[in-house]
């Protein structure tokens, strides 16, 4: 569903991404891992469209991105780090709009809306302005315009930073959930996360995946701890 | 001008703005904009003072009011002032349509839908341009007093009003593609202003004389290139009432070229 492919990212002489290569089926769930900077938020904008590669391709369900942008983008749902949105909008709104842009109207678009609202547990705040939601409703509104069109792929850049712990809980379960029949990929610097809601994991430093494999073979690597294996193959390069 | 010939410009700008908003994500950016404008105090804001300077260069500038005057004709007492108020007016209205979305992080939202750029950029466009359209109606008053003093020929003061939308148009084209390159507001206005403001002296009948009477051929050579890309003779022959294909072609060309300048500039700015 995701194949990434000799992918590179240059900003000037700066490598931001240097020849990765990895896929998500469907029904996976990869856990992105890796130190600020490494490279995460750019690989997934690169997946999404936002940001065209130096080298290298990526296709999502068999359509390339660089390519196909549009037919690549209806098959994705993205949930940016920062979880922008529309600040002069309301939650009803922004989700009306987002449903418009990708191609509902009428009865169907009122459907998608009131689905995602569900999922996502926005019914107390459907019609406050957005400029006066809490960072986890604000993060939960961008989280739901990612799921209106029903993606196939997922990718989510820290989907539970800013959130409380019933949040973050909620938010993991959600993704447990979506993960049986879509193809998941987030972001996260909780390592915790990868155990609750991961079947496989990525870490990535300085544009390299350092790593690769399921919770548990990553866990055995570390000597039973995944923050050892992190720290022990990205410690090394914060210390130079 | 002719009935017909109004109808036939108004079938042309019908298509024009009507067609592009059957593409629906055209029409849903542009639903947006305008909702977003009109929910805004700072809409109303900009209209009272666009209506305000409007009416007051109408009806109080020395030696040329309106009711002194005694003619009910609004060329040389309303149109005169509208490409030059505009040019302060318009980059005010647009500033904010693609600097936002910088500022929000909106912009790796929308360019990860499947939306084309162009899109993006005209229904932001078309979004600016019906605030344009409802401070200009607004400033219909001038036209109903007018007519109720005295017996206007309405053909050149609609062809006026189609001249102030083109010219109002333009500014906020140049405006959009101003707002593409920066992030902050306050650089595109400061950057929009002084461009509009050349568009409109360029072509600036004392400036045209100038380079005219000059005597040197290189000059007039020059003085009619300026002209050519100046808003002020289009605008002039349509407050006169003259609607010429030319100058139609000038005002859609210039805006298309904005537009497209516009979308490259947003496609290079991510590579």
């Amino acid at each position: 569903m995701i194949e990434v492919n000799n992918l590179t990212k240059q900003f000037g002489h700066k490598t931001a991404v240097d020849a990765l290569s990895f896929s998500v089926e469907k029904g996976e769930v990869l856990g992105f891992l890796g130190p600020n900077g490494a490279g995460k938020s750019t690989t997934m904008r690169i997946i999404t469209g936002f940001l065209p590669a130096t080298h290298g391709d990526v296709k999502i369900c068999g359509i390339p991105v660089a390519d196909q942008p549009e037919d690549a983008k209806r098959k994705i749902g993205y949930l940016p780090e920062s979880a922008p949105l529309y600040a002069d909008m309301t939650v009803v709104g922004f989700l009306r709009f987002c449903a418009s842009i990708r191609g509902f109207s009428g009865l169907a678009r009122k459907e998608a809306v009131d689905r995602v609202i569900e999922t996502c547990f926005l019914q107390t705040v459907v019609h406050q302005s957005i400029d006066t939601l809490s960072k986890g409703y604000r993060h939960r509104t961008c989280l739901a315009q990612s799921l209106l069109h029903d993606p196939e792929v997922l990718v989510l850049d820290e989907p539970t930073d800013g959130l409380d712990p019933n949040q973050k809980h909620e938010v993991r379960n959600l993704i447990r959930e979506l993960g049986k029949e879509k193809t998941i990929v987030f972001s996260t610097h909780i390592l915790e996360e990868v155990d609750a809601s991961c079947t496989r994991a990525m870490i990535i430093d300085q544009g390299k995946i350092v790593a690769e494999g399921s919770p548990e073979s990553l866990r055995s690597e570390g000597a039973g701890s995944l923050t050892e294996l992190f720290r022990k193959l990205t410690t090394s390069e914060v210390a130079t | 001008m002719s009935a017909f010939g109004i109808l036939a410009i108004l079938v042309l700008a019908a298509v024009l703005i009507g067609g592009p908003l059957l593409v629906s994500n055209i029409r849903a950016i542009f639903c947006r904009e305008a909702t977003s404008f009109f929910t805004s105090p700072l809409a109303y804001v900009l209209i009272f003072i666009f209506l305000v300077a409007i009416n007051a260069l109408t009806f109080l500038w020395p030696g040329r009011e309106l009711i002194e005057s005694e003619q009910a004709a609004l060329k040389d007492f309303f149109f005169f002032y509208h490409p030059w108020v505009l040019a302060f007016y318009a980059p005010l209205l647009a500033m904010r349509t693609l600097s936002d979305e910088h500022r929000q992080g909106t912009i790796e939202l929308i360019s990860t839908m499947p939306v084309r750029t162009i899109e993006l950029v005209f229904g932001k466009f078309l979004g600016s341009f019906v605030l344009l359209f409802a401070s200009l109606f607004f400033t219909a008053s001038v036209w109903i007093s007018v007519s109720i003093l005295g017996d206007p020929d309405h053909g050149p003061i609609i062809s006026g009003y189609l001249g102030s939308l083109f010219v109002g148009g333009t500014f906020i084209a140049v405006t959009i593609a101003v707002s593409a390159l920066t992030r902050s507001q306050v650089i595109c206005v400061a950057v929009s202003i002084p461009l509009c403001l050349m568009l409109c002296i360029i072509g600036f009948d004392p400036v045209q004389d100038f380079f005219a009477d000059s005597g040197v051929r290189f000059l007039s050579f020059i003085g009619e290139l300026l002209a050519s890309i100046s808003v002020m003779p289009a605008f002039v022959d349509f407050s006169k009432g003259l609607i010429e294909l030319r100058y139609l072609f000038y005002f859609v060309s210039v805006i298309a070229l904005c537009l497209f300048i516009t979308n490259t500039v947003l496609q290079n700015k991510r590579a």
